[in-house]
């Protein structure tokens, strides 16, 4: 198994019931470094994210073939699904932070996870928030309703929540889409100074923020993954003539 | 096919490119004829409408520009884009050589050549042949092509190296001709300059469809 890739997918193969939703799925996803997904809506590639951190495994029809490692072990035999997703956070399209204070917000993770003490708690969720770039907005307001925040708060709110239970990969299923340019450039820049401590895998539809945030970009089409490879030759010399027609917006 | 918009927008700069083109060709044309006349007057022309050509110029890089601030091109299209800047950097640059011609004519005054004009004319045509096909090579997307464009160069810079040889000899025979002999030499030497940015285009025409830079 490859050293440096922090995720091996192998042969993966996703029916929902009847229908294939991933087709012979072959990707390694490096260390520390952003893989965008694109593609059209229905290529599977949320599906493919959520795999990663077995949120399909709530769908009952879903039927998964194949390999996929998460430090070289696999996520199905060798992972506890807990253990899985504390390592492999997730943030979803639309903030949805929980109806509490902010500080519980964060709090709620390491609590469930065990973390007892609040001086320890209180350190997570500062630095949680100091790496989300939110601390110095809502320091004096820790104790509101996170409801009360904008949605880029709200959002990045909810990428300090994933990083409070110390995760090593962080996934992020369109989580800019929601957001106004401002908030959407603020998400951006902080997505970049994630990835000096972790593996970020996002899927967008926004084709200039996968090429101007991910070093790999995986373009997904009918299930099957068209091409991969560096952002940079994806956006500029893509091998595939529909990769070139997607992002260049001629279809999709 | 959607974005129908954008589609048109590259569209038309491809035409706006060929018009300049044939513009420049015509620019050549003028200047060998008002040459082969010693016409000061049409010379003069040349070197008044190189500004029009100066401004088509600037014009299509706008427009350019414009393209890809509106409409964030990626990959072949962002290429060719990348490629029409150069080109039409390379195409002003040849109109300027029908210029430097012209100003030569209009320098001798209407003085005899000191030898027939054979081989210039014909440079001039080789050259004005280049840059058409070169360019039909940029708007068709024909990287081979446009390989096979660049390569005639050579015979351009053949054809410039026998007229300096030729020039020479008369030159040696008679001190005379010197003056004569150095306004035709660089003459050649604008004509020969010409094929040098036709191989430019070419080698953008080729980065334009593969993403390679070659030494053509």
């Amino acid at each position: 198994m490859a050293v440096e890739n922090k995720i091996n997918v192998n042969d993966l193969n996703l029916h929902y019931g009847d229908f294939q939703a991933l087709y012979d799925i072959n990707i390694g996803i490096k260390e520390k470094e952003v893989t965008a997904l694109i593609g059209p809506s229905g290529c599977g590639k949320s599906t493919f994210l959520r795999t990663l951190n077995r949120m399909n495994d709530l769908i009952d029809i879903v039927k998964i073939d194949g390999d996929i490692h998460y430090d070289d072990k696999n996520i199905y035999s060798q992972w506890d699904v807990i253990e899985l997703r504390k390592k492999v956070g997730m943030v979803f399209q639309k903030p949805n932070p929980f109806p509490m204070s902010i500080y519980d917000n964060i709090a709620y993770g390491p609590r469930t996870h065990g973390v007892k003490n609040k001086s320890i708690l209180t350190d997570i969720v500062e630095r949680s928030l100091e790496q989300a770039s939110l601390w110095d907005e809502v320091k004096d307001r820790l104790h509101k309703p996170a409801l009360g925040l904008s949605g880029g708060q709200q959002q990045r709110l909810c990428i300090a929540r994933v990083l409070a239970v110390e995760p090593d990969v962080v996934l992020m299923d369109e989580p800019t889409s929601a957001l106004d340019p401002i908030s959407t450039s603020r998400i951006e820049d902080l997505i970049d100074e994630l990835k000096k401590s972790y593996t970020i895998v996002i899927v967008t539809h926004n084709m200039q923020q996968a090429g101007r945030i991910s070093d790999k970009t995986a373009f997904f089409l009918h299930g099957k993954i068209e091409e991969f490879g560096p952002t940079d030759e994806i956006f500029f010399n893509p091998a595939s003539p529909k990769t070139e027609e997607y992002i260049s917006g001629k279809f999709g | 096919m959607i974005r129908q918009h954008y589609e048109d927008d590259l569209a038309e700069l491809s035409r706006e490119i060929m018009k300049m083109g044939l513009r420049v060709e015509e620019a050549i044309n003028k200047a060998i004829d008002s040459l082969k006349a010693k016409d000061a007057e049409l010379a003069q022309q040349v070197i008044d409408e190189d500004d029009i050509i100066d401004q088509m110029e600037k014009d299509l890089c706008d427009k350019c520009a414009l393209i890809i601030a509106r409409e964030q091109p990626v990959a072949g299209d962002l290429r060719h884009l990348i490629s029409a800047i150069k080109i039409i950097t390379d195409i002003e640059r040849i109109a300027d050589h029908a210029a430097h011609v012209a100003k030569r004519t209009i320098a001798m005054q209407g003085e005899d050549f000191i030898k027939p004009l054979v081989d210039i004319p014909r440079m001039a045509e080789l050259g004005c042949g280049m840059l058409s096909r070169a360019i039909t090579a940029y708007v068709e997307k024909d990287a081979e092509a446009a390989i096979k464009v660049a390569a005639e160069d050579d015979t351009l810079d053949e054809l410039h190296k026998q007229i300096v040889r030729e020039l020479l000899t008369y030159m040696i025979e008679k001190p005379q001709n010197i003056e004569g002999g150095i306004a035709l030499m660089y003459i050649s030497r604008f004509l020969e300059r010409v094929g040098d940015h036709v191989r430019n285009i070419c080698e953008w025409v080729v980065f334009a469809e593969t993403g390679e830079h070659e030494n053509l």
